[in-house]
């Protein structure tokens, strides 16, 4: 009777896990279904559906995904970066699209698989002169809590042991204002790193434009982001120039899947190397970048 | 027609004919060369800038890429002011980069539909026909849509006549070039003055074509006035004609001198022979300044004059002795003819033409005419005992004792017929005619004529006359004598009666 009792509690505390986890490789394949978590943010990078031209590099990246499982695929829109790590997000979703930083925080999340290399360039207005850390203090560096630029930053800060204080600041119309919660008056021996909030709503070029209206000294975007917007925004290039590479490590950016769909995780690896190999991921990333693959390998280095 | 203008006219025409037809040649093929080296010409022009506007629109096209795939574009059209004047004002700058890199661009339009949302350059209305044209204003422009998504694109306008302009510049190309082009069904044109016009009736008479260029749906030609094609002929004919003007010129000096050099030496031997003596050649001197030609000539001349002499003197000498040998023949024939064949005297013709004339010299002279008529006795008995072979032998052998008998020059002795002679002479003294006549007859009485070993005896019967004619009847004068011929025969034959 015990043992019964064990065998029935086990199945039903299986079932209860396998209705509460993302769907693997074989669901996906039975439904003829993928389930696409995306943000529509009017980014190219991502997902733009408006643009009929390039809709996005993660949305066209995903969809070739699909169509090499042979499945139909299905958009879920999220509002924000943080929603992908809300729980239950695999509830809705089989792979998130999306430029993932993968951190280790992350990974403990979910399964990041990376998709493209990745680093964490500063940029400044035209004129601006910064090609080492030390050239930082006394610059305003703008960060957004809500991606994961603020940890390398201060990581490669301390370890180059340069002070710097962290001000949060809050957009409002043509400003940041300073929130008044730990205000520290930056000086030109400090690096004053300008942080905006998590529940700000991010908008596309947000810390482009507060660098261009002089709002910030320095902003730090990753580097893909950077690739296609700088390459194919005139205003950027007219206004705007890399400064230099935050980390000498290389990262990367993935797509997310459920720490329950292993083998979903490994055909989109596996995808990838065909993607690769054939030409077809160079050929996508060049249509939004405008440079090759390899090119953007070399330039990271 | 004298040699001199036989020359000089014949080397005119000549001349005259074949400058003619080189002239006509030279024009003609002058002409069909010009006509094709233009057209060629053209055809490269055309070809050239079919290529130069291709390119122009694949580099407007490429250098606007950026702008058109920017995001730029995208923010024009949205809320956000400030990245709207961030945008507006980014592709401003790179759209003046490419009107700078290509001058001919009179304007880039941002438009939507049919608003404009942002222009850049002199701004024209654009038609909305992409690769064609549009006129405007003396001026001519191409319109290039570039789309940029559904709802935007970029129109560019072309100034075709700087284009063109350019093109042509640029190449160092004939400046007398015209682009011409359709406008749905008017023809217009584009020259390098700056004038840009329709066309009247399309009407192209004027103007030598290339073929038909394309580059997007522009379809056009490249043309030249024919009159800057012909200038240049008729500058050619103008200077052609000069130089035919020349060398007839020229050629009249020269024919004059050839014809002038070339007839003296002809003339100068023409000369000599007109005064040569009929039926006389004499030699021409050959002179050092006559052409080989002429020396030929003359020395030829000379020979055949030489021949000629030769055989004029020849023939001289073998047309003397030719009528000598006629005249021998005639006098052969004449003696013949009066001259008795088997006695060698003369005949009974003979007699008819002298005696009369001879009588009537005696008649008048007051001559004695001494005149006797001979005839052998019994002749016919002669012939029939011995022959006819012996009887004639007979007679000549007679014939030559009366010839003995009357050997003196003025004694005259004729065969009268038969076996009858007639012997007379004429003298301004009485003769003893009778003595000699007696002489005679004793003679052939006496003799015996041997004749083929037979022995043959005859005698004559003579009756004869010697007085001076006391009248001027001939006849009676030989009746006379025959009377007395009869007389003989009747005293029985062998007797001389004279009275």
């Amino acid at each position: 009777m015990l043992k019964i009792n064990v065998i029935v509690c086990t199945t039903l505390l299986l079932l209860i896990c396998a209705l509460s986890v993302g769907r693997d490789l074989l669901d996906v394949l039975g439904t003829k279904e993928l389930r696409v978590g995306i943000r529509n943010i009017s980014s190219e990078v991502v997902y733009f559906p408006k643009n009929e031209n390039r809709p996005g590099f993660c949305f066209e990246l995903v969809k070739e995904f699909a169509d090499y499982l042979g499945v139909k695929m299905r958009i879920v829109e999220f509002d924000d970066l943080y929603d992908y790590f809300d729980d239950g997000t695999f509830d809705n979703v089989d792979i998130i699209a999306d430029v993932l930083t993968i951190t280790d925080a992350r990974k403990k999340v979910m399964n990041l698989v990376p998709f493209i290399e990745n680093g964490e360039v500063l940029f400044g207005r035209i004129g601006e002169s910064v090609s080492t850390l030390e050239d930082l203090k006394g610059k305003r560096v703008l960060v957004l809590e809500s991606f994961a630029f603020l940890n390398f930053l201060k990581a490669e800060l301390d370890n180059a042991k340069i002070s710097y204080v962290v001000n949060r600041v809050y957009p409002t119309d043509n400003v940041l204002q300073y929130l008044n919660d730990n205000y520290t008056e930056p000086n030109k021996n400090l690096v004053e790193i300008l942080l905006v909030p998590k529940d700000f709503a991010y908008y596309d070029y947000f810390d482009y434009v507060q660098v261009m209206k002089g709002n910030a000294d320095v902003g730090i975007v990753d580097t893909f982001s950077f690739a296609q917007k700088y390459f194919n925004t005139l205003f950027l290039k007219q206004n705007i120039v890399p400064l230099m590479m935050l980390r000498k490590e290389t990262g990367y950016l993935g797509f997310g899947f459920s720490k329950s769909s292993p083998l979903l995780a490994k055909e989109f690896e596996r995808f990838l190397a065909y993607a690769k190999s054939s030409g077809m991921f160079n050929k996508l990333f060049k249509r939004y970048m405008t440079i090759d693959y390899n090119d953007y390998l070399k330039s990271l280095k | 027609m004298t040699i001199r203008r036989r020359i000089f006219s014949t080397l005119i025409i000549t001349n005259a004919i074949i400058l003619t037809l080189t002239v006509a040649v030279g024009i003609f093929s002058t002409f069909n060369r010009t006509i094709k080296y233009e057209s060629e010409k053209l055809n490269m022009l055309s070809r050239g800038f079919e290529s130069f506007l291709g390119d122009a629109i694949d580099g407007i096209s490429n250098s606007l890429e950026v702008v058109k795939d920017s995001n730029d574009i995208q923010f024009l059209f949205q809320n956000d002011t400030y990245l709207k004047s961030l945008s507006e004002a980014s592709i401003r700058n790179s759209l003046k980069d490419v009107m700078l890199d290509y001058k001919e661009i009179e304007s880039i339009e941002v438009t939507s539909g049919s608003s404009n949302v942002l222009s850049q350059g002199n701004s024209v209305i654009f038609q909305a026909h992409q690769g064609k044209v549009y006129t405007q204003d003396n001026n001519s422009y191409l319109m290039m849509r570039i789309d940029v998504n559904a709802e935007a694109s970029l129109d560019v306008t072309i100034s075709l006549d700087k284009l063109f302009k350019n093109f042509i510049e640029q190449n160092n190309f004939d400046m007398y070039s015209q682009l011409l082009f359709y406008e749905g069904n008017d023809l217009h044109y584009v020259d390098l003055q700056g004038n840009s016009a329709k066309m009247a009736g399309n009407n192209t008479r004027e103007l030598l074509l290339s073929k038909e260029g394309n580059v997007d749906g522009l379809s056009f030609y490249v043309a030249k006035p024919k009159g800057y094609i012909f200038g240049d002929i008729s500058e050619y004919i103008f200077l052609t004609a000069m130089f035919f003007l020349l060398v007839i010129f020229l050629t009249n000096l020269v024919s004059r001198y050839l014809a002038k050099e070339i007839s003296s030496s002809i003339t100068k031997v023409a000369k000599v022979l007109s005064e040569l003596p009929e039926e006389h050649f004499e030699k021409i001197d050959v002179e050092d300044d006559f052409e080989d030609e002429i020396k030929t000539f003359v020395r030829t001349f000379n020979s055949v004059s030489d021949e000629l002499n030769y055989n004029t003197k020849n023939m001289e000498r073998i047309i003397s002795e030719k009528t000598r040998k006629i005249e021998q023949q005639n006098e052969q024939l004449k003696h013949m003819s009066i001259t008795d064949e088997l006695t060698g005297l003369s005949n009974r013709r003979s007699f008819d033409e002298q005696f009369s004339k001879d009588f009537s010299l005696a008649y008048r002279e007051k001559l004695y005419f001494n005149f006797a008529i001979v005839d052998i006795d019994h002749f016919k008995l002669v012939n029939d005992k011995y022959g006819h072979q012996i009887g004639d032998k007979c007679l000549q052998l007679l014939a030559y004792a009366f010839k003995k008998a009357f050997n003196r020059s003025s004694d005259k002795i004729f065969r009268y017929g038969g076996e009858e002679f007639i012997i007379y002479s004429l003298s301004k003294e009485k003769e003893k005619f009778y003595d000699i006549l007696e002489l005679l007859r004793d003679s052939v009485e006496k003799a015996s004529m041997e004749v083929n070993g037979v022995s043959v005896k005859v005698t004559i019967s003579i009756g004869a006359i010697s007085l001076i004619p006391p009248f001027n009847e001939y006849e009676r004068y030989i009746k006379l004598a025959d009377d007395n011929l009869y007389k003989a025969k009747a005293l029985g034959r062998n007797k001389v009666v004279i009275a």
